[in-house]
């Protein structure tokens, strides 16, 4: 419950606060939104496995979105941005699918 | 869950991809369930800061989202603006050329009223219109001949198009028959005028041409192609032509019309000054 709560709250405060993202950080937010689908996606089969912690998804939560952003933005600065970019959405993308395979078979039991 | 050395094993085991799969999630999760010890039903509850963090992710997809359709407008807008700015330079320009052109034609009207005033001046009106003729300034219209060629095809020396040396023996042989005014495919040629090759095309007073190529030249239409042939640089022509089998005819015409060239200005050359010719 808590949780929607807490999902509802952030997408009301982006809708109304619409915050201004700096220019320099606006390349890294579609990447850091990737990572973090990742760590719900990982959280929410983790809670269906029984095995779920809050603390290890805060954790797994905030590094894979800094760590996600940080190497699109080495990549930019060695010049290999786009690449760098397209192998983490590859890595995230394959995990993000098989947490949502076993999501889907705790839900439908298939 | 496995030791960290098995997980290397496991690791090179597998491969990237597969092992991607395996571990999709966190290995982290297992590992703290299995030190706590904690039942599952305790780990189905959410705490404040899973709250928090899926707070962040709500907040961050929408922030996301909104700044790629603003940032998609920004963008949109921009190409419009860009397209407004290019038709407007567009317009501008057309409505400059007009302008040159009535102008040009109020100038020579004026240039022929001025000149045709008095006796003085007519000396002087007859060397201007001589002077424009050759300059190739004007159209000029006469008889003489119609040559045209075509790409011939592909030999073991060349595949066959028509080279801007072809079409430069062509000219030359037609000047050195008596030729007096000629054009190439609508473009007049003055003491300016270069043929060469762009890249795959022949440009002549840097526009591009195709083939097939049409020479017209102004001169007396029963000697200019018995002379042609007889020139060097019409007989290296024909050779040229006859190898790569290009289509080729010669056609006299009673009445040819070339166009002015587009005579540019002299910014350095000036006469010299003790007024000889």
């Amino acid at each position: 419950m808590i949780a929607v709560l807490g999902l509802i709250v952030g997408v009301i405060l982006g809708l109304v606060l619409k915050p201004a993202v700096p220019l320099w950080l606006e390349p890294y937010l579609p990447i850091a939104v990737v990572a973090a689908l990742d760590a719900v996606f990982g959280a929410a089969r983790a809670w269906f496995d029984g095995i779920f912690s809050d603390r290890v998804f805060v954790i797994s939560f905030v590094s894979n979105v800094v760590i996600a952003a940080l190497i699109v933005f080495l990549g930019d600065k060695l010049g290999v941005g786009p690449q760098l970019a397209t192998g983490v959405i590859v890595v995230l993308g394959i995990r993000i699918f098989s947490n949502v395979a076993a999501i889907r078979r705790h839900i439908l039991g298939a | 869950m496995s030791t960290p050395t098995e997980q290397h094993d496991e690791r090179i085991r597998l491969g990237l991809l597969e092992y991607t799969m395996r571990h999709a999630v966190e290995d982290d999760y297992a590992r703290v369930a299995e030190r706590d010890g904690a039942e599952p039903q305790s780990a189905r509850r959410l705490g404040t800061w899973a709250a928090m963090a899926l707070l962040l992710f709500g907040l961050l997809v929408v922030v996301a989202s909104s700044q790629t359709s603003r940032t998609a407008a920004a963008d949109e807008a921009g190409r419009r603006d860009l397209i407004a700015q290019i038709n407007e330079a567009r317009d501008q320009l057309g409505a400059r050329r007009s302008a040159i052109a009535e102008l040009t034609a109020g100038n020579a009207k004026l240039q022929e009223e001025f000149l045709s005033g008095n006796a003085a001046t007519s000396g002087v009106r007859s060397q201007l219109r001589t002077l424009t003729l050759l300059s190739g300034a004007t159209e000029v219209t006469g008889s003489g001949v119609r040559l045209t060629v075509n790409d011939g095809t592909p030999t073991a020396n060349g595949d066959g198009h028509v080279l801007d040396k072809d079409l430069q023996r062509v000219v030359n042989g037609l000047w050195e028959a008596g030729a007096e005014a000629i054009a190439i495919n609508g473009q007049r040629l003055t003491g300016r005028t270069a043929i060469r090759h762009a890249g795959s095309a022949i440009t002549v007073n840097y526009t591009s041409l195709s083939a097939p190529y049409v020479v017209a030249a102004i001169g007396n239409p029963d000697t200019l192609p018995s002379r042609f042939a007889q020139t060097v640089s019409g007989a290296s022509f024909m050779a040229v032509q006859k190898h790569f089998n290009m289509p080729f005819q010669i056609k006299t015409e009673t009445r040819l019309r070339l166009p002015a060239a587009d005579v540019e200005a002299l910014r350095s050359a000036r006469p010299r000054k003790d007024g000889a010719r």
